[in-house]
């Protein structure tokens, strides 16, 4: 188990320096001169070839590229991504100073997926091929189906425009988070029903499960006892990489419900050609989906000892 | 003991078309202490008939009378003190076992589900199947994936006499073995047949390993018997023309 963990661990390493490396050249292949722009954000407009010299000199922009890396990358390690070309604010700061809201979102819209993924694809599995499996699998393919985008508008039109319920857009109260993340859980609440129906109907199907039921144990123990947990494996890989995924920002949704979160940044920073941010948001955004995903490594090992003993006697 | 009448199961299509008779009023008896062959080709239905008799899958139509109960009648929770009486031993051993649990944790689970004496008795009876399967309890403590195919199958052997069956179905229990193993694996369930005066259903291709292992032989071709008598009569004089077909088939391929 230790040792499964250490080399996860390390595996991570070059997949986060991949990460930075691309998101250090987003930075260097942008159009326009970061000296020109730290020079007029100090409000020297037309400046003499002398000041933008010794601007790169100072910002280290002569050096050779790789030495640039590294300081930018010792700069990323301590926090510190850059100024917003925009208003100078620092971006890590800001970065962090949305995560919470990104977090709760996305926690939240990881809630709603679990609770209705998993409950859905359960009844499904239960009943199978009943009137009620037919019926939850439209509705499945159905929320899986329909585009984030045009769920949050007709969402908006029906809970805050005709009934009132809930507000159109911002993070004033809890009652905020709801539309959102159920917005944002749609889809893929629609998947995970479906893969918890398909494992779990496997898992039951196989022959462990027909030796619970023949040495007696009721079909639903079976299912809670034996086939559950087996049939986990799938449903975690979707749902980890679901919830890495949104952790990094939900731009599309954050942006129709404004909600002040990463994803709104990086898209307001697409707009505005905010170079810096976008590049602090790619290495942000890989480093949360590597370290989710390491989660669901460790995980895998707790629910299936086939990887949890890898390497021990056969 | 075992009386099986009109046992059927038809599966339908999706669109509610012509449905497909997977077992057709499949009729025959078993005494006490005997053993029965079904051979047949693959999707025949033979372990449909198997799973039947279990009760494992509900069956269309019939009845499976064991000393004189027909099982099909019980409800679920009815059937639970019947369950223990009987058992069933597939072909992949490995698949037979929860891979998230220990060897012991499996056979303990038995035991467990027909509240069996206290941890104590249950170790004890464990250790004694245990010996009887040629299983050594340094596997007790063993994910699946750590055991090879013949000492899973002694798990599982294991498992399925720890709660005393009479009838003990064995689903081409073998079949998955290399040859050495299955050798050996055959030849202990003879002795232990022997050793616990059990009932069994024995389903398998190898017409030998029937011969050798059966009392009396059923074949079956696309839901329905074929030919049914002692073994010995059905593989030296076949009647059917299928199933002379199918030893010839096998003693020529050999």
């Amino acid at each position: 188990m230790i040792h499964y963990c250490i080399r996860k661990l390390l595996t991570m390493i070059p997949v986060l320096l991949g990460i930075s490396i691309v998101a250090f050249a987003l930075g260097k292949l942008s159009p326009g001169d970061p000296a020109i722009e730290a020079l007029r954000r100090i409000a020297v407009e037309d400046p003499t070839a002398e000041q933008i010299e010794a601007m790169r000199e100072e910002m280290g922009l002569l050096d050779p590229v790789p030495v640039q890396y590294g300081t930018w990358l010792k700069h990323a390690l301590s926090g510190d991504l850059g100024e917003s070309y925009l208003d100078g604010t620092p971006i890590g700061a800001e970065l962090l100073r949305r995560l919470p809201v990104t977090v709760r979102l996305s926690l939240l819209a990881l809630f709603w997926t679990l609770l209705f993924g998993l409950s859905g694809g359960i009844c499904m599995a239960w009943h199978q091929n009943s009137a009620a499996d037919k019926v939850l699998s439209g509705v499945a393919v159905f929320l899986l189906s329909i585009p984030g985008f045009w769920l949050a508008i007709f969402a908006i039109i029906l809970f805050s425009e005709i009934l009132h319920w809930l507000p159109t857009s911002g993070i004033d109260s809890w009652r905020s988070y709801l539309m959102p993340s159920l917005v944002l859980a749609a889809s893929n609440i629609g998947v995970t029903a479906r893969l918890t129906r398909g494992s779990l109907l496997k898992e039951m199907g196989q022959h462990y499960a027909l030796v619970a039921s023949s040495k007696g144990l009721s079909r639903r123990s079976v299912l809670t006892k034996h086939a559950f947990r087996n049939s986990l494996v799938p449903v975690v890989t979707l749902v980890g990489n679901y919830f890495g995924g949104i952790l990094g920002g939900s731009a599309i949704v954050e942006s129709i419900f404004a909600v002040p979160g990463i994803g709104k940044y990086a898209l307001d920073a697409i707009y505005t050609r905010d170079y810096l941010v976008i590049q602090g948001y790619v290495l942000f955004t890989g480093a949360t989906f590597v370290l989710v995903t390491l989660a669901i490594d460790l995980l895998y090992a707790v629910i299936n000892p086939k990887i949890r003993l890898e390497g021990g006697v056969r | 003991m075992l009386e099986v009448r009109e046992l059927t199961k038809t599966y339908g299509s999706l669109f509610g078309g012509k449905r497909f008779t997977a077992v057709d009023h499949v009729s025959f008896s078993l005494a006490r202490g005997k053993t029965l062959g079904f051979a047949g080709k693959s999707g025949c239905g033979k372990s449909t008939v198997a799973r039947m008799v279990l009760r494992l899958i509900p069956s269309d139509g019939g009845e499976v009378l064991f000393h004189g109960t027909d099982l099909n009648r019980l409800s679920q929770r009815q059937l639970i003190p019947w369950r223990k009486r009987m058992q069933i031993v597939f072909q992949n051993p490995e698949g037979s076992l929860d891979p998230s649990r220990k060897v012991l944790d499996s056979l303990m689970s038995p035991l467990a589900v027909h509240r069996w004496g206290n941890r104590g008795e249950r170790l004890e009876r464990i250790e004694q199947m245990a010996s009887l399967t040629y299983l050594s309890t340094e596997l007790f403590s063993r994910y699946p994936h750590q055991l090879s195919g013949g000492e899973a199958q002694r798990v599982v052997l294991c498992r399925a006499l720890l709660l005393e069956p009479e009838l003990l179905v064995l689903d081409e229990a073998t079949s998955m073995l290399d040859m050495s193993v299955q050798a050996q694996t055959m030849s202990m369930l003879r002795e232990i047949r022997q050793k616990l005066g059990l009932t069994c259903i024995f389903i398998g291709h190898d017409l030998d390993v029937l011969r050798w292992f059966c009392d009396d032989l059923i074949v079956m071709h696309q839901g329905r018997i074929i030919e049914q008598g002692p073994v010995e009569e059905v593989l030296t004089h076949p009647k059917a023309e299928r199933t002379r077909a199918m030893v010839e088939s096998f003693y020529n391929w050999e």
